[in-house]
């Protein structure tokens, strides 16, 4: 089978590739932006003909980017997201699966599910990003419904894993407090936290959502046209930066006060029965935690 | 090789997959079906984040998950670990045994005998190279059964072999009987090609606190008295679950078709002997207490296995040497079952 991963370098990408790692992995700077239709057009006729491609590429951020470059973050994604997906269906790719996220579900719901993902409107500070993904989906399922392709997309709550953004103002929870804490051993300082640390989410390996996509891509024939993947537990943000703490080896946690967020929101898995996440959190942030401190120490 | 397991979750089941992860490059894919029942732990497989295994929770009794999970998966080799396998629990619950062990493994040989007579079926363009690694010559079932379908031995009788007949004495073993029936059948009426395996007692880490060896070990650690089973002189061969789990590959890889085989061992102990064997590994002051006996307890259990041994299987790990690996896991996992 012969399948092409955009955002192949990526935190998803990079985990799909140690299960496959025969398929074509397209990184950031391989074909320029892929906002650009022409830069994709020519991606797709440089690699020929495939059985499927898998959309990991994306322009992601934390919170102060998704605030702070709006219209970057809506531009960007939804044109990248638009180009591949049309694209596929004119180059006729059997099987497209594309990435969505939790996030860009309406803000205050306490369960996510995926026909509730159209029926408000998402958390201001990520609105251009959770648009662009939101039409990613009515993309994706117009072209199934349409032509009779097969395309799915994946809605992974938290993700984390070695080759993450590890930055402290960009990456997402899990790399950067893992950042945090690393610089926090270094001066010998507990590790800050804002909010109380009260707030529950759910975090899932990259091993696991690559687990999920292989399955669904290669075995699959009729997969759902959206599949919620969530590890089952809901943990507090303390709890993994107390495991992130013990990993490093940083002395303790202080919180240092300041809104929560949305205190918990749970995401039900499925529909349909696919692969059921394995990694423990405690094994997944100790693999993590050594991944960084390898990079950080090369 | 793709591999698709049953109740790999459980304790036989999980041990078997890491060894196999472990061992066995010839295996491409291990699927894992498991309904993740009170016994069961996701982070039993040790390996799990091995990229050729994948875990999918289902309840093997429903018909239509698993049609579609067999075909979605299509494996050339099945092996059937999962079932309800408490003696104490079948005398007050025997419908959850018929249900699980006796519908479960007619599940999965309605779902077997389907792959087996639609290897031909079409498969979509897009997956064409994959299934170049696909068996196209069926696929085989390896079915776990249990040294207590042949029914109690007195001492001085000999060993069963394979051609014993069966004569279960107590719910659990009845089903484990009635499903293998259901095994030979389907292979004689539908050429279903299988092997079935009948072992000894297994213990070893990972076993869940009901079974005799990880009950008394729990009730030591914890300053609690073991609970005996009447007089405490029934006696079991114990075996341990590295070389169990060698066994069952060694029947996939050498067994023959349409066979059955004996996993025993020489390691015939009464309860009793059980205890203090373990009291002197784990707590000197252990103490002891007799409890109602089972409404019947067969007194022993005697297996040969001869043609597991012409296979080229033989038990590797001496039983103090097992025992005493099964207390350190449980003395290193306080936590593994809370």
């Amino acid at each position: 089978m012969k399948v092409l991963v955009t955002g192949g370098t990526g935190l998803v990408g990079s985990a799909i590739k140690e299960i496959r790692p025969d398929w074509i992995y397209i990184g950031s700077t391989e074909f320029g932006s892929l906002a650009r239709e022409e830069h994709v057009c020519q991606m797709y006729e440089s690699v020929g003909p495939v059985d499927a491609v898998i959309h990991l590429a994306a322009n992601v951020g934390g919170l102060f980017k998704n605030m702070n470059k709006r219209a970057e973050m809506y531009e960007d994604n939804i044109l990248m997201n638009t180009h591949i997906v049309s694209q596929a269906a004119k180059n006729k790719v059997p099987r497209v699966l594309t990435m969505l996220s939790t996030c860009i579900f309406p803000d205050g719901l306490k369960e996510l599910r995926p026909s509730d993902l159209h029926t408000g409107p998402p958390h201001p500070s990520n609105e251009g990003y959770a648009y662009a993904k939101r039409v990613c989906e009515v993309h994706s399922r117009i072209i199934r419904e349409t032509t009779n392709t097969w395309t799915t997309c994946i809605i992974p709550t938290n993700i984390y894993g070695p080759n993450d953004n590890f930055s402290i103002e960009d990456g997402h929870v899990v790399p950067a407090l893992i950042h945090k804490a690393w610089l926090a051993k270094k001066n010998n300082e507990p590790l800050k936290l804002f909010g109380t640390g009260k707030a529950k989410r759910q975090f899932i390996h990259s091993r696991d959502i690559a687990r999920i996509i292989v399955w669904a891509v290669e075995l699959a024939e009729n997969p759902p046209p959206e599949i919620v993947c969530a590890h089952g537990n809901e943990v507090s943000i303390g709890e993994v930066a107390q495991l992130i703490a013990d990993a490093t080896g940083c002395p303790g946690l202080e919180y240092i006060g300041g809104p929560d967020g949305q205190m918990n929101k749970k995401a039900i898995p499925g529909p349909g029965d696919f692969p059921v996440p394995v990694v423990s959190l405690e094994d997944g942030i100790r693999e993590t935690v050594e991944w960084f401190d390898r990079v950080k120490m090369a | 090789m793709r591999v698709l397991v049953t109740g790999g979750l459980g304790f036989i089941g999980s041990n078997f997959i890491d060894h196999v992860l472990e061992n066995h490059t010839e295996i491409t894919a291990v699927l894992n079906i498991d309904r993740c029942d009170y016994c069961a732990r996701v982070h039993n497989v040790s390996r799990c984040s091995d990229p050729r295994y994948t875990y999918v929770q289902a309840d093997i009794t429903n018909i239509s998950k698993m049609k579609r999970l067999f075909h979605e998966f299509n494996p050339d080799t099945v092996v059937h670990f999962a079932a309800q396998s408490h003696v104490d629990t079948s005398f007050e619950n025997a419908e959850q045994y018929i249900k699980d062990n006796i519908i479960g493994t007619y599940t999965v040989l309605e779902c077997v005998k389907e792959s087996c007579t639609s290897r031909e079926a079409t498969c979509l363009s897009s997956c064409a190279t994959n299934t170049a690694e696909r068996s196209e010559s069926g696929c085989r079932l390896v079915h776990i059964s249990t040294d207590e379908v042949y029914g109690e031995v007195d001492l001085d009788e000999t060993s069963n072999s394979e051609t014993s007949v069966l004569n279960p004495t107590n719910p659990y073993s009845a089903t484990k009987a009635g499903a293998e029936l259901l095994v030979k059948a389907y292979g004689h009426s539908f050429g279903i090609p299988y092997v079935i395996t009948r072992g000894n007692n297994v213990f070893g880490p990972k076993q869940y606190p009901e079974k005799v060896i990880p009950a008394f070990i729990d009730a030591m650690m914890k300053g609690e008295p073991c609970k005996v089973h009447g007089e405490g002189r029934s006696r079991r061969n114990f075996i341990y679950v590295d070389d169990v789990s060698r066994a069952v590959m060694t029947v996939l890889q050498h067994g023959k078709n349409g066979t059955v085989y004996n996993i025993g061992s020489r390691n015939e102990y009464s309860v009793l002997e059980v205890f203090d064997i373990l009291r002197q590994l784990v707590n000197s002051d252990a103490t002891k207490v007799h409890v109602d006996d089972r409404p019947h307890n067969d007194k022993r259990y005697a297996v040969d296995s001869s043609a597991l041994h012409e296979l080229g299987w033989s038990e590797q790990v001496p039983f103090r040497e097992a025992i005493r690996k099964t207390v350190d896991w449980y003395k290193a996992n306080t936590s593994w079952y809370t």
